[in-house]
């Protein structure tokens, strides 16, 4: 009961209806009612906004970087899919970088952070195996999103 | 410059970069600086995951009532993949209701809401004529979601 008295009202509405709870913090907010609002949820919220453009970032960035290995290793396959693909990645990390272009600055970490999974989906893709391909990303940040990049 | 000096100085950070703009919301919300958060922006962000549930619940219904349709009027055709949609949106509006169990009372609604364009693709997807459906929803919002119900 102590614990419960110590917590705005409307910080059990959260794991009790989500639709509730979000409008009442919109009230309280309007209001100006700070000291009511259960500001520890609705930190987590506002920062699984940012979290999810960067997983986002991460797994347009995997599909891109198989298909641009695939590309450049597997070039007997090349086919219209894979350029499709391609485009189609780099379509959608531009309208994410339109939201929010300090993700762009990210996109070398990402491309460094998802490499490996990118050598280990191609290699099961190709069936040549992950030791077919570069230990280190072969591809610059500018070649990764420069609409107009496919490798030799 | 006057209405600028009026604005939260991260009011402006919304439009320019989203990801840059919710962490330093998520700074000022922790150091309890709520003179300096952009409470406009953050009021609608709030409300929009409200509406996220909302909009999922319309999009699985629209689905469900084809289906329902398309089982009741066009019997001929009745298959296993049909009965399998109805199934599973059923299944994701449960998990709407999980989250949100408020959203129970929306089902009416948003029956109400979206039967004119389910009728609309039903008739597209049957080739039957718009007026081959009833004017009104032929399902209660009870037999809509009762897992065991598919229309005579």
């Amino acid at each position: 009961m102590t614990s419960r008295a110590l917590r705005p009202a409307n910080a059990a509405l959260y794991e009790e209806d989500f639709a509730l709870w979000s409008a009442e913090t919109a009230r309280l907010l309007r209001e100006g009612r700070f000291e009511e609002i259960d500001i520890e949820h609705l930190v987590e919220e506002v920062e699984g906004m940012a979290k999810s453009d960067r997983r986002e970032l991460n797994s347009r960035m995997t599909v891109l970087l198989i298909h641009l290995l695939k590309w450049k290793f597997q070039p007997a396959k090349r086919s219209g899919s894979w350029e499709n693909t391609i485009a189609v990645q780099r379509g959608k990390l531009e309208q994410l970088f339109l939201d929010s272009p300090s993700l762009r600055t990210d996109a070398t970490d990402s491309a460094r952070t998802v490499y490996r999974h990118a050598v280990r989906l191609a290699g099961i893709q190709t069936r040549l195996g992950p030791k077919a391909f570069p230990a280190e990303c072969p591809f610059t940040p500018e070649q990764i999103l420069n609409e107009d990049f496919l490798p030799e | 410059m006057t209405s600028r000096a009026l604005r939260p100085a991260n009011a402006a950070l919304y439009g320019e970069d989203f990801a840059l703009w919710s962490a330093e919301t998520v700074r000022l919300l922790r150091e309890g600086r709520f003179e300096e958060i952009d409470i406009g922006h953050l009021v609608e962000e709030v409300e929009g995951m409200a509406k996220s549930d909302r909009h999922e619940l319309n999009n699985r219904m629209i689905v469900l009532l084809i289906h329902l349709l398309k089982w009741k009027f066009q019997p001929a055709k009745r298959s296993h993949s049909w009965q399998n949609t109805i199934d599973a949106q059923r299944v994701r509006i449960e998990l709407v209701f999980t989250n949100s169990p408020s959203l129970r009372r929306a089902v009416p609604d948003a029956a109400a809401e979206v039967y004119r364009h389910a009728v609309r693709l039903a008739a597209g997807q049957t080739r039957l004529p718009r007026d081959a459906f009833p004017a009104e929803c032929p399902f209660t919002p009870e037999q809509i979601l009762d897992e065991d119900f598919l229309p005579e």
